[in-house]
C-alpha cells in the first residue's frame, strides 16, 4: 500500500474515501435474473463476467449479460475519518500505512517497438 | 513372408511419402505470394497477403456454425513474455517465431514439432521496448527472421538449418533491433529496424533472397542535402542523427504500382520536441518505396513534430474502391493518433480523415490531411493516451462488407512530462515520461504495457473495442465493446466471421456484418497477436496465441 500510493492519496482516502476510491474498489449493486439484489465489492471484471465479495463475505461470480441490473457506485462504504480522528491520530495512521511497503514492478521505459 | 514384405514396403512408401510431402511441397514461389488470397488454405505472409487485409476466403466456418468451434490442439512456448507472433502456414506446416528468436516448424494439424531453430541472442542486446518478434517471411523453401540483435537470418524450411545469417547493423550500444516479420518482394527480402526510444536513425533495407547481400538501404530520416532534411530545424543540426523513425511493423505491397508501403515510428526523443524542432520527416509517416531500388516515391506524415509518441506503426491496408465515382487505389489507415485516414496510394494524396476515438491534441485535419494541432498544456490529459487510439495490432478489411475492423482503445488518456535529455549511445532517449490518467489522483495506475490477472485498471481508465469503420464516411458502423483494452489483431473470413482477442484472454467470434457475439472461449491469458485461419485435409482451423499457449480451433466433428 505504501509503495503504490502517495501520502496525499492515502490521506484523502482517510478523510474523504469516496473521492479517493480506486475504481476496482467501487461498490457494486446488481440484480440477478431471479430478482435477488446483491451488494458487494468488485474483485475483478471482464466483458462477460464480474467477480465480487458481497456484504456477507461470499465470493460470487456473475455473467453480466444475464443480470437484470448492474451498477458501479461511487460512494465508498468506508466512513470518512475527518473529524473522527485528531490530526495527530491521522498522522500516526498515515505513517503506519506508508510503512506497508512491498517491492513493486517497474514500468517499462517506453512503448512497444 | 510376402505379406510382411508388402507391409514393409508400404511402411517404407509411407515414410518416403511423408518425407516427400514435407520436402516437395514447401516451394513458395513469388507467384504464390502475389496470389496468396487465391490459396486460402495457407497463410503465406504476416498479414495474409500483400494487400494486408487479414481476410481469408475460407468459409467452412461461418456465422451459422462458428458456435460449434472446439479446441483441436495447442502448442506451448517455454519463454515467458508477450508472444506477438503471427504464424505462417504452408501446405500443412506452420512456421512461427517464439521468444527470444526461435523459429518452430509444426504440423498444422496436430501441433507436433518438426524442428526448432534457436538463434542465440547476446545478453547485451537492446530490445528497445520488449523482446518481441512478430513473425517470419517465406520464399522458396526458406524462412526469414529478423533478430533482436539486428541480424537477418535465412533458414531452410525443411531442415531448420541456417542458410545465411547477416548483420543488418551492429547492435552493441546502438539501440537497433528487429522485431517485425520481414517482407519478401520479388528477389529481395525487406526489413526495417526498431529502436525509436533509443536514439536510432531508422532505415529500411533490402537483401538478396539467395545470398543475404544487401541491395539497398533507405534511411527514414534524410541526411543534410536530401529532401525532407529541412524539417529538422534544431540550430545545432544534430537532432536528425538520433531522431528515431524506426520501422517495427511489416509493410504492404502493390504489385501493379510496384510500391511497398511502410509505417514509421516516433521521432526521438519521444516526448520533448523542443530538442528536435520541425516536422521531423519521415517520422510518424507512411512511406511508399520502390522495392527494386529503395527509392521513396511519396510520403504522408500523420503527426508532424510529434510530442505524443504516436508511431505510425500500423499495417497499411490496400483496397481498390470507387472514390468519387472513379476506381481508385486507396490505403486505409487507422492511426495511433486517433484519426482514420484514407489516402490515394498511387500519389499519397489525402482523400479523407476523421477521428475514430476521442481526440484533444488536434481540432481536425486540414484539406491536405495535416493535423491542426491543439496541444493540451503539459501535464494535462492527452486523448488518446500514449498507447494510442490503436497501435500495432493488425486491423482487418473484409471485401464482403467493405468495412475496416480496428482494435481500439477508448476512454483512455495520458499525461506527459517533458524534460531535456542528452543522447547517450545505447541508453533510453525519451525526453520525459508518461502516466495513464486515472480518475483518482495519486492512485496506482498500471502501465499501459501489461498487468496481472486482475483488471485493477477497470473501465474507469480505458476500455477496448472492435470498431467497424466505413472508409467512405469514417462512420463507425458497429462497435463491440470490451471491458478491458485490447492488443489483439483481427481476422475476418468469407464466412463473415470476425475473430479477435484482447487482454482479458477471451478469444471471440463476431458477426462481421453486425458485431454480434457468436462464440467465445476463455484462454486464460492475454491475446497479443493476430489470429489466422488455414485449412488442412479439408478442415478449416483458426489459431491464436494466449500467454504462452498457441491454441487452434476447428469445427466439432
Amino acid at each position: 500500500m505504501g509503495s503504490t500510493r502517495t501520502p496525499a492519496a492515502l490521506y484523502l482516502s482517510l478523510v474523504d474515501p469516496s473521492s479517493a476510491m480506486l475504481p476496482i474498489n467501487r461498490p457494486i449493486r446488481l440484480v440477478t435474473a431471479e430478482g435477488e439484489i446483491i451488494r458487494g465489492r468488485r474483485l475483478n471484471e471482464d466483458t462477460y463476467a464480474v467477480l465480487l465479495i458481497d456484504d456477507r463475505e461470499r465470493l460470487l461470480s456473475f455473467d453480466k449479460p444475464r443480470l437484470r441490473e448492474y451498477e458501479v457506485l461511487t460512494t465508498s462504504t468506508m466512513p470518512a475519518y475527518a473529524g473522527r480522528l485528531t490530526a495527530e491520530e491521522l498522522s500516526d495512521l498515515l505513517g503506519y500505512l506508508l510503512s506497508l511497503k512491498e517491492p513493486i514492478q517497474g514500468r517499462a521505459g517506453g512503448t512497444e517497438q | 513372408m510376402k505379406r510382411r514384405a508388402a507391409v514393409a514396403a508400404l511402411v517404407l512408401l509411407g515414410l518416403v511419402t511423408a518425407v516427400y510431402r514435407v520436402d516437395g511441397r514447401i516451394q513458395v514461389t513469388y507467384d504464390r505470394l502475389l496470389n496468396a488470397g487465391s490459396e486460402p488454405r495457407n497463410w503465406l505472409t504476416y498479414s495474409g497477403g500483400y494487400e494486408s487485409h487479414r481476410f481469408s476466403q475460407l468459409s467452412q466456418i461461418h456465422t451459422g456454425n462458428v458456435a460449434t468451434l472446439e479446441h483441436k490442439w495447442a502448442y506451448q512456448a517455454s519463454v515467458i513474455g508477450k508472444w506477438q507472433s503471427t504464424p505462417l502456414v504452408v501446405d500443412g506446416i506452420m512456421y512461427l517465431t517464439q521468444r527470444m528468436n526461435d523459429v518452430v516448424a509444426l504440423d498444422a494439424r496436430t501441433g507436433r514439432v518438426f524442428w526448432t531453430y534457436q538463434h542465440r541472442v547476446p545478453a547485451d542486446h537492446q530490445a528497445c521496448c520488449g523482446a518481441n518478434n512478430r513473425g517470419l517471411a517465406i520464399h522458396g523453401n526458406t524462412v526469414y527472421m529478423g533478430t533482436l540483435d539486428a541480424r537477418l537470418i535465412a533458414i531452410d524450411a525443411v531442415s531448420g538449418r541456417v542458410r545465411w545469417n547477416v548483420e543488418v547493423v551492429p547492435y552493441k550500444d546502438s539501440g537497433y533491433s528487429i522485431t517485425h516479420a520481414p517482407l519478401v518482394v520479388k528477389d529481395k527480402v525487406l526489413v526495417g529496424v526498431g529502436g525509436g526510444e533509443l536514439g536510432i536513425r531508422g532505415f529500411l533495407d533490402a537483401y538478396d533472397l539467395e545470398t543475404g547481400e544487401r541491395r539497398w538501404r533507405l534511411y527514414t530520416i534524410p541526411a543534410p542535402g536530401e529532401p525532407g532534411h529541412e524539417t529538422w530545424t534544431d540550430p545545432a543540426g544534430e537532432a536528425w542523427k538520433t531522431g528515431g523513425a524506426s520501422i517495427w511493423l511489416t509493410g504492404s505491397y502493390d504489385p501493379a504500382l510496384n510500391l511497398t508501403y511502410w509505417g514509421t515510428g516516433n521521432p526521438g526523443p519521444d516526448w520533448n520536441p523542443a530538442q528536435r524542432p520541425g516536422d521531423n520527416l519521415y517520422s510518424d509517416s507512411v512511406i511508399a518505396v520502390d522495392p527494386d531500388t529503395g527509392t521513396m516515391k511519396w510520403h504522408f506524415q500523420f503527426t508532424p513534430g510529434d510530442p505524443y509518441d504516436f508511431d505510425a506503426a500500423q499495417i497499411p491496408v490496400l483496397v481498390d474502391m470507387d472514390w468519387e465515382g472513379k476506381p481508385t487505389r486507396v490505403m486505409l489507415w487507422a492511426n495511433r493518433n486517433g484519426f482514420f485516414y484514407v489516402l490515394n496510394r498511387e500519389t499519397g494524396r489525402f482523400l479523407r480523415g476523421s477521428p475514430f476515438v476521442k481526440i484533444n491534441w488536434a481540432s481536425g485535419l486540414d484539406p491536405a490531411g495535416r493535423s491542426i494541432q491543439t496541444p493540451p498544456p503539459d501535464g494535462s490529459a492527452v486523448w488518446p493516451g500514449v498507447q494510442g487510439g490503436t497501435n500495432w495490432y493488425s486491423p482487418s478489411y473484409s471485401p464482403r462488407t467493405g468495412l475496416l475492423y480496428v482494435p481500439a482503445w477508448e476512454n483512455y488518456a495520458s499525461t506527459i512530462r517533458r524534460q531535456h535529455q542528452e543522447y547517450r549511445a545505447g541508453r533510453h532517449f525519451t525526453g520525459g515520461a508518461w502516466s495513464v490518467v486515472t480518475p483518482v489522483a495519486g492512485a496506482p495506475a498500471t502501465g499501459a504495457l501489461g498487468r496481472g490477472s486482475i483488471n485493477t485498471w477497470t473501465e474507469a481508465t480505458g476500455t477496448g473495442a472492435v470498431l467497424a469503420l466505413d472508409p467512405r464516411t469514417g462512420e463507425t458502423k458497429w462497435r463491440f465493446a470490451m471491458t478491458d483494452v485490447t492488443d489483439s489483431g483481427i481476422l475476418t473470413t468469407a464466412g463473415d466471421v470476425l475473430f479477435t482477442g484482447g487482454r482479458e484472454g477471451i478469444f471471440q467470434a463476431l458477426d462481421a456484418r453486425t458485431g454480434k457475439l457468436l462464440w467465445m472461449s476463455r484462454l486464460g491469458s492475454q491475446i497479443v497477436n493476430g489470429p489466422i485461419t488455414y485449412e488442412v485435409d479439408g478442415e478449416q482451423y483458426v489459431t491464436t496465441i494466449a500467454g504462452l499457449n498457441l491454441v487452434t480451433f476447428g469445427l466439432r466433428r
